[in-house]
């Protein structure tokens, strides 16, 4: 972890050796080193199937309870203090299908203010203010159920961002989502953590994407060891760890280590298009 | 079963049974289900069902739908009145029992946001009940689109075949229980997601009232007919019962008038 990001920025969620069992009797130990969502970040936690992801947001959202090992969000046990801290916490499950709960889209936005006790008018202004930062004003009546992949995942954001939560749990964000959906709800994102200072945890498959979309990541080895930590380019540089961990590096990071394989001269690995083109044409001026 | 065109013909703002405040309507189906429980003659019942059917064409509802949601508890009454009616009059009166109930609630369900709906019931009912009520009635409608999604993958993968009745009899006994764990999992997730979202046991809405107080007047007034009948009917039953075939003459009138004077499409 860079020095900057480790000190500058409080500790949100911190998850210590925790263990969960499965009703079929098998279990992940959520071990290793310790998960910890930083105030303002944005915390990507990777792993592939089966690994322990979801299992993990559950125990931060209170959903589950550990048999070992600790859970803290704003310092307290979710799972025996949720109604201390959940209107601080903002949440988007991986099935959105089953978070969309109200008849009408302004109907389900509008859920938590209401549930919250906010008066009528303050729902109100809420509920719009939260369409228009999804960019979703013109659904606020429809049908939920009868919305695309991608428009319902917007929906379940508006409703999880209602309450302007300090903290962000998305599972899996960006699946179902088409490429200008999927890049606009990472500038959203990036938005909400650098103006707010929202907190962000999510889950992703999206291994290319998470040097933008993240501050700083975790890795879980399959059964659930907290394998590695740091910033994307500092864990995707660990390209055997990754390996270890049943997870394909991004493609550039592929490319950069063929090439630093084939010729030692060649360039660090950059993660975006454009830094990658550039590391490219320079390596190539100076040959 | 589509929870969708649920949703969709709970929000829409047509009709006088949407435009009548919920409260009204929740009377009206108490009073309802009163006369349902009162009676057991099986014409004041047949008057209550067209009643009932002709305020949900005049209100706008779509009534394929609201006939195939009634018809559930139909089949399960069916088969209790099979088992333990003692003559076919009997197993009428059971069988209408069950339609006309359902019929009720399914009018309610079919113009008022379901959040409406349970709002007053949790204010006046334990805590427990409440959440159960609220839960149930997510969960039956989920569980009915599953369930639709489980009958075509068992047919698509050759799990029920006509020349092979006990194998695809036992496959779908085993989908089923399948579909049986596969609710509680569902009960817990959607049991979850509400109190991630602050649900504590009392939904709270924002205020409904009525958009329209004559509808309000009509639907109550409508409902304490159906049970004055009931309970006319029932206390004075040696008396009335040669005159039952009247009752159901109004409700088929009404339900005339307004199959001749509405649109002909259905908001179906």
């Amino acid at each position: 972890m860079t020095e900057t990001v480790k000190h500058a920025h409080d500790d949100v969620v911190r998850v210590s050796c925790i263990r969960h069992s499965y009703e079929d009797g098998t279990s992940v130990h959520l071990c290793g080193l310790d998960f910890v969502a930083r105030r303002g970040l944005r915390t990507a936690l990777l792993g592939p199937n089966g690994s322990g992801k979801t299992t993990m947001l559950f125990h931060v959202l209170g959903l589950l309870r550990s048999r070992e090992g600790s859970v803290r969000v704003f310092g307290v046990d979710p799972a025996t203090e949720w109604a201390s801290i959940r209107q601080r916490v903002g949440v988007v499950l991986q099935n959105v299908d089953e978070q969309l709960i109200s008849p009408t889209v302004a109907d389900d936005v509008a859920f938590s203010p209401r549930q919250y006790g906010l008066p009528a008018e303050e729902v109100d202004r809420r509920v719009t203010a939260a369409l228009e930062l999804l960019g979703i004003t013109e659904l606020a009546d429809r049908v939920p159920h009868n919305l695309s992949g991608g428009e319902k995942r917007k929906v379940a954001l508006a409703g999880a961002l209602v309450m302007e939560p300090e903290l962000l749990v998305l599972d899996e964000p960006f699946e179902g989502l088409d490429p200008a959906a999927r890049q606009g709800l990472v500038e959203l994102i990036e938005r909400l953590a650098r103006e707010r200072g929202t907190s962000v945890v999510m889950t992703t498959h999206d291994i290319d994407a998470v040097h933008e979309l993240a501050d700083y990541a975790y890795v879980l080895k399959p059964g659930g060891e907290i394998a590695l930590e740091g910033t994307p380019a500092e864990v995707f540089a660990r390209a055997e760890d990754i390996a270890r961990s049943n997870i394909r590096p991004p493609i550039l990071a592929e490319l950069f280590a063929q090439l630093q394989k084939l010729d030692p001269g060649a360039p660090e690995a950059e993660f975006s298009v454009h830094e990658a083109a550039e590391a490219l044409i320079a390596w190539k001026a100076s040959r | 079963m589509d929870i969708a065109a649920i949703d969709r013909s709970a929000t829409r703002d047509d009709g006088f049974l949407r435009a009548a405040a919920p409260i009204s309507k929740l009377v009206a189906l108490a009073l309802v289900l009163a006369a349902v429980l009162t009676s057991f003659n099986v014409l004041v019942l047949l008057g209550v069902f067209v009643g009932l059917v002709a305020m949900g064409l005049a209100g706008r509802l779509p009534m394929r739908l609201a006939l195939t949601l009634a018809a559930y508890p139909a089949l399960f009454a069916a088969v209790f009145a099979v088992a333990s009616a003692p003559d076919p009059m009997t197993a009428a009166v059971i069988i209408m029992k069950a339609v006309c109930a359902a019929l009720a609630a399914v009018t309610v369900v079919l113009s008022t946001p379901y959040p409406y709906i349970f709002a007053p019931i949790q204010r006046i009912v334990p805590g427990i009940v409440g959440d159960a009520l609220l839960m149930t009635y997510r969960a039956t409608f989920l569980l009915l689109g599953k369930f639709g999604s489980l009958l075509r993958a068992v047919r698509l993968r050759a799990g029920a075949r006509g020349h092979a009745p006990v194998r695809t009899l036992r496959l779908s006994a085993s989908a089923m229980g399948g579909l049986l764990l596969y609710s509680v999992d569902l009960a817990q997730r959607d049991y979850d997601v509400m109190r991630l979202r602050g649900y504590e046991g009392r939904l709270r809405t924002s205020p409904r009232r009525s958009r329209d107080r004559k509808a309000d007047v009509l639907v109550i007034v409508a409902a304490v007919l159906a049970l004055a009948t009931a309970v006319l009917w029932r206390l004075g039953a040696e008396t009335l019962n040669p005159y039952s075939w009247l009752v159901p003459i109004p409700a088929v009138m009404a339900l005339a008038a307004v199959a001749v004077s509405r649109p002909r499409k259905d908001p179906a």
